[in-house]
């Protein structure tokens, strides 16, 4: 249920296609986006920077790997937005589709697209 | 998720939102990092490093570059030198931009290519004085630095496998040099070894 002092988010999806190189459709993108504007600092989000390794430091690291001959790899977390968790109890609506009784909301725990505090979560 | 930069024995873990690079002398550990970090979070291995962040990373068995040779350009307009002579640029200069919008652009641009090409970073630091208004004359000498660029476009970060890890800094100031605000110009340098910026 949802508690009297805070804050209920209303979700928008957004649709969006992807394409080859050529212009052929590789395939469509949806995403379910909080309407962060309804969000109040202090009470619904703190913090909204995200930390990124500095370029020095990036550039030490090439530095060192190529004088050591080390190997280098990389790797790419898919849809690291999602990832993150909430410290703040934030409510939503359940997007349409979703048949549940008119009182009931859903519990946020992991981070959305478009909160303030996605990128710091 | 938080990025950080992680000192685990030899491995070394570089995070940059949702990109990440791991190095080591044991390509068997970088498997086992690899392993237990898809087993929380879902990822795509891309193998050996060849784009960080727009970087392009290149290496044959002695030599290694960094560039950003894949910055577009359309113009094909080149010059020898980042500016003139002696130009002391100041915020009246000429007349101000309707639209700022595209200077502001080429500003950030710029300052994002300076990690591969330190040889534009003056020219930078001066033209990104004017970003909150800027004028005809700013505009034309930031076309000055693209045409520049786009003479040396090929020009690489270079590090030498045989290089010695011993940090070396340099330093110069002027006093008083800026000829609105009479306000001084430091700048410093630090080498972990001996970067040049080549010709291909």
């Amino acid at each position: 249920m949802l508690k009297k002092n805070r804050l209920e988010l209303s979700f928008l999806s957004c649709s969006a296609q992807r394409f080859h190189s050529d212009g052929s459709l590789k395939r469509y993108k949806a995403r379910l986006i909080a309407h962060c504007f309804q969000q109040e600092h202090g009470r619904d989000y703190d913090q909204t920077f995200t930390h990124v390794a500095h370029m020095t430091t990036i550039h030490t690291l090439f530095a060192m790997t190529f004088v050591q001959g080390w190997s280098i790899s990389q790797l790419d977390v898919k849809n690291v937005f999602l990832n993150g968790e909430l410290c703040e109890d934030i409510y939503m609506r359940p997007p349409h589709g979703y048949s549940v009784p008119e009182s009931i909301v859903c519990h946020i725990r992991h981070s959305l697209y478009d909160l303030k505090q996605t990128l710091r979560a | 998720l938080i990025s950080a930069f992680y000192l685990y024995g030899r491995t070394l873990l570089i995070l940059y939102v949702d990109d990440m690079i791991i190095t080591d002398n044991d390509p068997e550990y970088i498997a086992f990092v690899k392993f237990h970090l898809s087993d929380q979070f879902l990822m795509s291995d891309l193998g050996p490093s060849r784009y960080f962040l727009e970087i392009e990373i290149s290496y044959t068995n002695e030599r290694f570059f960094l560039s950003q040779e894949k910055y577009s350009l359309t113009d094909h307009r080149t010059a020898e030198t980042l500016m003139e002579l002696n130009v002391h640029l100041v915020a009246t200069d000429g007349e101000p931009l309707e639209d700022p919008t595209r200077y502001r652009h080429l500003i950030g641009s710029l300052v994002y290519l300076g990690v591969t090409r330190p040889d534009i970073s003056y020219s930078i630091h001066i033209l990104s004085q004017f970003v909150y208004a800027p004028t005809q004359i700013h505009y034309s000498h930031i076309l000055r630095v693209l045409h520049y660029f786009r003479g040396t476009i090929s020009r690489r970060l270079f590090f030498s496998h045989s290089s010695s890890l011993q940090p070396q800094a340099h330093c110069d100031a002027t006093w008083a040099s800026d000829p609105s605000d009479r306000r001084s110009l430091s700048a410093y340098y630090v080498f972990l070894w001996f970067p040049h910026c080549l010709k291909d």
